[in-house]
């Protein structure tokens, strides 16, 4: 049983439609119909120039531009993944804290911090590689700390 | 930049933008076209305009240059028009090549025709904005965008008949 009919133009409608697609008297929204009445195989050869151009102009059609309103909403989107995110890598980095105890004294300045592992490090005989690693993780920290600053400024 | 801020930094300077087209391109209408071309180059590239000076500066050097092209272009039309019919009328291997690709034609007719033309029927049929978009985007009346995308898609269809039926 069929729930529901899509509603297709008649020859005539088309006629008419297109004749106004050719004043540029068309909306986007009859555009559509008729892409659909046109895409329909076995119609009249007198559709035949129209199928093909908007047979071309349907393959080329890029993904709509963005609305205000769109644009708004991904915007959203991406901020609710951002703070997500960020505000797991937050409450690590919170139970952590952003300080190191050097010989029994917190120290809570990263730069501090940084050049003490630093030294430290390079007393160890590690390899370079993994030196280099960790301050790949303080400086994205950082990183992370100023973005979230950025986005509670918001 | 966006498009409120387009409308208010972009579209004062039209007229200005108008009296610089008409002194080099002279002809009233072709002033006209040329000035809508560089409205909607430049809604184009909207987003860069923020890193410009000034961007009345920026609009006044590109619409120059470009109606310094458009004059370039319309002195070598004359000769590009004859070769591209004599091409037309001969059936020469050629032209049965590329007949073959409905779409290849197509992309033709439609980098054929004349710049603003183009540019709105890409917009309206491509990009699915609406005539009031347009017009709104390039400082005119509805009734203007619609003329010219009319004379689009009836020169899309004349020259398409013309290829398919040769």
């Amino acid at each position: 049983m069929k729930i529901k009919m899509k509603y297709k133009l008649s020859f005539s409608e088309a006629d008419k439609l297109i004749e106004r697609y050719y004043e540029g008297l068309t909306t986007g929204v009859e555009e559509k119909r008729l892409m659909d009445f046109l895409s329909q195989s076995n119609l009249p050869d007198r559709f035949k120039p129209e199928q093909a151009i908007f047979g071309y102009f349907n393959q080329k059609k890029q993904k709509p531009h963005f609305s205000v309103r769109s644009y708004i909403s991904w915007i959203s989107a991406a901020a609710v993944i951002l703070s997500v995110v960020f505000g797991l890598q937050f409450l690590e980095a919170g139970n952590r804290g952003d300080y190191a105890y050097i010989d029994g004294k917190r120290i809570t300045d990263i730069r501090e911090v940084k050049s003490q592992a630093l030294a430290s490090l390079s007393d160890i005989d590690s390899g370079t590689n993994e030196v280099e690693e960790s301050f790949k993780n303080l400086n994205n920290k950082d990183l992370i700390k100023d973005q979230l600053n950025v986005f509670s400024g918001l | 930049m966006s498009r409120e801020r387009y409308k208010a930094e972009i579209l004062p300077i039209r007229e200005k933008l108008f009296h610089i087209a008409q002194r080099i391109l002279v002809e009233e209408q072709e002033a006209e076209d040329a000035v809508q071309e560089v409205l909607l180059k430049l809604w184009r590239m909207r987003d860069s305009l923020d890193k410009y000076d000034s961007t009345t500066a920026f609009a006044t050097t590109v619409t120059k240059n470009h109606c310094l092209d458009r004059l370039k272009v319309k002195n070598r039309q004359d000769l590009l028009d004859e070769s591209y019919y004599a091409r037309a009328g001969n059936d020469n291997p050629y032209l049965q090549l590329e007949r073959k690709n409905t779409d290849e034609v197509l992309r033709k007719i439609i980098e054929n025709l004349p710049a603003l033309q183009q540019a709105i029927i890409k917009m309206k049929d491509m990009e699915d904005y609406e005539v009031e978009e347009i017009a709104e985007i390039t400082g005119t009346n509805v009734e203007a965008v619609r003329v010219n995308l009319s004379r689009a898609r009836k020169k899309v269809r004349e020259e398409y008949l013309k290829w398919s039926s040769v």
